[in-house]
């Protein structure tokens, strides 16, 4: 008996460890790193803190401090993107998700430049490669919906190519219905569940 | 000899899945617990008496008890209260038949469990047809304090088979996942077997990664299930014995649904390596893999005929799932399902003549059976979220998942759709069952 629940004492620790681990690199991604960092277009180059946080409707608003904060570009979704542009929390490269109506797997219009301006972050940098998962709400069968988040996933690749994404950055996979975002059985959380997440290796903003 | 080694090497077994359990997640042993929800008018009664035992401690199992849980749950039976028995016999020599005739009982087992030794007991059982003052069955089972509980399974077995004619399926096992969600991104996906009353589930398989669609083996030696450890749908079997894991299916793209032919020798799946998912069958000699479909749409869910001829599998071509056949040799398909929008995860029933699938109407999920012969179409549950079918080896009921209180339950329902019953594990959400062959590996 002792030695049960020391042995689920230390595996607590462990998890608790391994919890805190986990929180460091996604409390620096919300957090902001430091501006050095971050992909200031050209124009906003030389700009004040102040100057920039005056500048946009996102300036300062997401209670970031003021040496994160700038304005959204004027090139998107089209930029040639640099490579750290994907740390840039106010570009639509942040944007990660893409939702999709009931059984379908057609790509909602709605996410035309968040896609758009993935597939020319993948065009300027050929050497980053990004994996597209499908995922479904609850409803039907578990291996249909395998299948239809796969499609999920390949609809966004199919995009991503056709704006100049090469081919072998793009890697897709289906998840299928288990691994929801939203838990509980309402019309919003399926909504939410079905979706196709880009997911950039070691730049997952979960978001 | 050989059945004391057996004996030993199972229980090893199980004692090694208690600890992976205890170290991962330091908590005890779910329980399993199955609830009767709707019973038969149909069901025969039948008196069971209480099985005597003379010896100074409790057994570790109470076997008359689990007898007659076995025969309830079936649904085929109901058994006449403890306490409107007028005597309780422990053997024929001391039946007096105007007791049960009274009550109206046509069969009565009685029984009676001796120590022969150190551990050992034998089980003597009678089963009588009382109006006729007739035994239809005798039979003694030697047993050890760790297979007095299978020994219950075998009795309710041979009672089941002698009265309605049809095999009894105690003593088989199901499988299932299930799942403890601590957030969206923090989960433990568990691979379960359990005995087919719910007893003693233990863990086959843990992952932090999706686990799903677990199949047996014809031979009850092994699982074959997806598992996503490498973050995406590859196709892996554990030997139940020894606990080693081998991935049979990893290619591009989705590898899914994984069904073995009733020989063993193949495996069905759905792969998506040439583009859209598609069936194929994997020769488990060989390892050469053939498509039977070629389809643009999602083909997916084969499940195999009881002769091993045919492919049943679940097909997007209209627009909305269907179930098709096809050869399993390959061939031209045929549509079989045409009863409203959604028909999907078929389960082919063992005798041939049914086809079990999840069939929606107004976006509520429920299990249905089709009578291959007559078309009859019978919707058995009440939904929403009723899936994964998945019939007893002797096609008598049918398993599935299904929610309730938000939760993941298991349920089972008759073919007639008479007899429903809820499994309840305590912890976590309980989903994709699957029931056992008759083999039971051991």
């Amino acid at each position: 008996m002792m030695m049960k629940s020391f042995k689920s004492a230390l595996l607590f620790s462990v998890c608790a460890i391994a919890l805190v681990a986990c929180e460091t690199p996604g409390g620096t991604q919300s957090g902001g790193t430091s501006s050095t960092d971050e992909f200031l277009p050209d124009d906003q180059q030389g700009l004040t803190d102040e100057e920039l946080a005056a500048q946009g409707p996102n300036g300062g608003a997401n209670g970031q401090s003021g040496t994160e904060t700038f304005a959204l570009s004027d090139c998107e979704p089209e930029c040639d993107y640099p490579r750290e542009a994907l740390d840039n929390p106010d570009s639509l490269l942040s944007k990660r998700m893409v939702f999709f109506a009931f059984d379908s797997d057609q790509v909602k219009e709605e996410f035309n430049d968040v896609l758009i301006a993935h597939a020319k972050y993948l065009a300027s940098n050929p050497d980053v490669s990004v994996r597209l998962e499908g995922h479904t709400d609850e409803r039907g069968t578990r291996e249909y919906n395998l299948a239809l988040s796969e499609r999920r996933a390949k609809a966004v690749r199919q995009f991503l190519m056709l704006y100049g994404a090469p081919a072998e950055s793009v890697n897709v996979y289906g998840f299928g219905e288990e691994l929801p975002l939203a838990l509980g059985s309402t019309e919003e959380a399926y909504a939410e569940n079905r979706r196709a997440e880009l997911v950039y290796d070691g730049n997952d903003l979960s978001q | 000899m050989h059945l004391l080694q057996r004996t030993a090497v199972s229980t090893f077994c199980f004692v090694s899945f208690l600890c992976v359990s205890l170290g991962f997640s330091g908590a005890a042993q779910a329980v399993l617990e199955i609830r009767i929800t709707q019973s038969s008018d149909l069901a025969r009664p039948i008196a069971i008496v209480p099985f005597e035992w003379q010896g100074e401690q409790a057994l570790p199992t109470d076997v008359s008890s689990v007898v007659r849980t076995d025969l309830e749950r079936s649904g085929q039976f109901k058994a006449l209260a403890e306490e409107d028995m007028l005597a309780k016999p422990s053997a024929g020599s001391r039946i007096n038949w105007q007791n049960w005739r009274t009550l109206e009982m046509p069969h009565l087992l009685v029984g009676k469990i001796r120590s022969t030794g150190e551990g050992r007991y034998a089980v003597d059982v009678q089963l009588f047809d009382v109006n006729r003052g007739r035994q239809l069955l005798g039979y003694s089972y030697p047993a050890t304090a760790k297979t007095l509980r299978r020994t219950a399974h075998k009795v309710a077995d041979e009672v089941y088979e002698e009265i309605t004619g049809v095999r009894g399926a105690f003593s088989t096992r199901i499988a299932f996942v299930s799942v403890e969600t601590r957030s969206a991104k923090d989960r433990t996906f568990s691979l379960q077997v359990a005995d087919a009353d719910g007893h003693a589930p233990r863990t086959v398989v843990r992952s932090s990664q999706p686990i799903l669609s677990p199949t047996w083996s014809p031979d009850g030696m092994h699982l074959a299930y997806v598992s996503f450890r490498n973050r995406q749908a590859e196709v892996f079997a554990v030997n139940l014995r020894t606990g080693k894991e081998q991935k049979l299916s990893g290619f591009d793209g989705i590898n899914g649904a994984p069904a073995f032919s009733p020989d063993g020798n193949q495996l069905a799946m759905a792969l998506s390596r040439s583009g859209n998912p598609d069936i194929y069958v994997l020769d488990m000699k060989t390892r050469q893999l053939k498509q039977i479909t070629r389809g643009y749409s999602i083909e997916t869910e084969p499940s195999w005929s009881s002769d091993g001829d045919t492919l049943y599998y679940t097909s997007g071509r209209t627009g909305s799932p269907q179930i098709y056949a096809v050869s399993a040799r390959g061939g031209t398909p045929k549509r079989v399902s045409f009863e409203g929008g959604y028909n999907a995860s078929a389960a082919a029933s063992p005798d041939g003549r049914n086809l079990a699938m999840v069939h929606s109407q107004r976006g509520s999920y429920r299990i249905a059976v089709k009578d291959l012969k007559s078309d009859l179409f019978r919707v058995l549950t009440d939904g929403p979220q009723d899936e994964s079918p998945s019939f007893a080896p002797n096609g008598q009921m049918l398993l599935y998942a299904t929610q309730k209180g938000g939760k993941g339950v298991l349920a089972a329902v008759s073919l007639d759709g008479r007899v429903k019953q809820e499994l309840l594990l305590t912890e976590g959400d309980i989903r994709e069952p699957a029931w056992s062959p008759f083999n039971n590996g051991q």
